[in-house]
């Protein structure tokens, strides 16, 4: 062969290696590291999944209103069962998500009238009264636990007092509650309240003593019975 | 055509793999070097902080969880206002950082917000007077007021890594250095094992050009991919700060590679003049 030849097919070699070994660099590089990182791989991508989500976060404070007043004479689907019980069709009701106002509650006598919450977080109570996210809404057959601030939406809650009427309209129906008894008890005190009722119940509650400045130990509760309102059939989520 | 003898591609085949060799090395040079430019630099994270508007939105951030606070305590909003501002949290950050980076620990100081608080909070019964006040409620509200405070300004999984953080960040300046000998040692030996010059900076060459593919996917893929930006932290400041820092640490990384693949094109051409030198 001569020198000519051998330098062109030298040249020509030479050209691609550039090219082809870099690349197998690159390969051989993220193969030595995922090598030496294997065993920590699954705690690594289990912690980028919890750290990252799909979307970018919003940071917008305003929350979603999702509550559309029922009128008195509209009617809503419902379905009456065996028991002769007429129930809300679960397709017609909008659960909340956390943070979304989902309707109002109201007690005249207190000159409560206020935004209801589905969580009681900071944007929630900083605009009306929530339910606890781990309770019932209205209709549901539960317990529902409302917390709100003893100087701004529960302020009134101080002149609650037994047989006074409880109003919480929410866009699947609205339901009415009376006032049985009211207590000031701990605010760790597990037993004010029992979530695990299998009964229609509302719990309010608030800090106690009112109009104190400072965070207070005690907790102002209401406790108010079912009176009237249409519960949400929850057979098909039961598979009935 | 006539085969290369068997020793001629046994000394190719090791000096292709002293070549990956340095590809990794140099790969983690500069991985290191941004890690102590950045992340182990108390003055890159402070600089970010400064850029983007972190104090600012710190400040309103702290004054709307006091509010809420406020609103649970029977405070007025008024009495929050102007009460956090910008440079008491720059001061305590700058503290908090300094602690952290010189291993003092990761714990903010809030003993003046907790004074601050105090007094105002004095004031306020007076003008206002307000005869409900129980010390034990009052001292309750001043201490969560400062948890508030102390939590709003401490940098999330910070004291958790503490441990981890400062080991690393000792060691980086070691380590650095040893991957640079080991790098100049390798391109040593490429030197002296081959006759032909050229041939040595056809070696280095693969290598930092490999080294410029590993390293530029990296932003290449952040920042294409946008996922950075998709980070959940609660605090928006904080988010404002984290994206900025990460996008200035996927352009360092970027500029490294880009300076590497400089550096390729260089020695390619030298090569092809060094080859034509002793081929010619």
């Amino acid at each position: 062969m001569s020198d000519k030849k051998r330098r062109h097919r030298h040249k020509k070699n030479g050209g691609k290696s550039f090219i082809i070994l870099p690349i197998i660099f690159l390969f051989g590089t993220y193969l030595v590291l995922y090598l030496a990182l294997a065993p920590s791989f699954s705690t690594v991508f289990s912690a980028v999944g919890l750290i990252f989500s799909d979307n970018e976060k919003d940071y917008s404070t305003e929350y979603e209103n999702i509550f559309v007043p029922v009128s008195e004479n509209s009617t809503l689907p419902t379905v009456t069962k065996e028991d002769n019980q007429t129930y809300v069709k679960i397709d017609a009701v909008e659960y909340p998500n956390y943070g979304n106002q989902f309707g109002e509650l109201i007690i005249e006598d207190c000159g409560i009238d206020n935004k209801l919450f589905f969580g009681d977080g900071e944007v929630a109570l900083r605009n009306g009264v929530g339910i606890y996210n781990g309770s019932f809404v209205p209709g549901y057959g539960g317990t529902i636990l409302v917390a709100g601030h003893n100087n701004t939406y529960f302020n009134g809650l101080k002149y609650a007092e037994k047989g006074q009427t409880v109003v919480i309209r929410t866009s699947y129906g609205n339901y009415e509650y009376r006032i049985t008894d009211t207590a000031v008890k701990k605010a760790t005190d597990r037993s004010a309240y029992d979530l695990n009722a299998d009964y229609e119940n509302l719990i309010m509650y608030t800090c106690y003593p009112f109009d104190e400045l400072g965070l207070t130990d005690y907790r102002f509760f209401v406790y108010a019975e079912y009176v009237s309102g249409t519960p949400i059939d929850k057979s098909t989520e039961e598979g009935e | 055509m006539a085969k290369k003898p068997f020793s001629s591609r046994v000394r190719n085949a090791v000096f292709i793999l002293l070549s990956f060799l340095l590809t990794l090395i140099l790969f983690m040079i500069s991985i290191c070097t941004v890690f102590e430019a950045t992340l182990f630099n108390s003055e890159f994270i402070f600089d970010n902080m400064n850029s983007s508007n972190y104090f600012i939105d710190k400040r309103d951030e702290i004054t709307t969880s006091l509010i809420d606070l406020g609103y649970a305590s029977g405070l007025d909003e008024k009495f929050f206002d102007g009460f956090v501002d910008e440079i008491m949290i720059s001061d305590d950050t700058r503290e908090y950082l300094d602690n952290y980076y010189s291993g003092k620990g990761a714990k903010i100081d809030a003993t003046e917000f907790k004074q601050s608080f105090n007094t105002k909070l004095d004031s306020y019964i007076e003008e206002n007077n307000i005869k409900n006040v129980n010390g034990n409620s009052r001292d309750k509200l001043v201490n969560k007021a400062a948890q508030i405070y102390r939590a709003s300004l401490e940098i999330p999984l910070f004291s958790r890594f503490s441990a981890y953080f400062l080991t690393a960040k000792n060691a980086m300046p070691f380590v650095i250095v040893a991957l640079l000998a080991l790098a100049v040692i390798i391109c040593l030996v490429l030197y002296f094992a081959n006759k032909w010059k050229h041939r040595t900076v056809k070696y280095i060459c693969y290598a930092t050009s490999g080294a410029f593919l590993a390293l530029g996917i990296i932003p290449a893929y952040l920042m294409l991919s946008g996922k950075i930006s998709h980070i959940n932290l609660d605090s928006r400041a904080l988010y404002n700060m984290f994206v900025q820092s990460a996008n200035s640490v996927c352009v360092a990384v970027l500029f490294i590679s880009l300076f590497l693949l400089l550096v390729s094109l260089g020695l390619y051409f030298l090569y092809r003049r060094m080859y034509k030198k002793v081929g010619g």
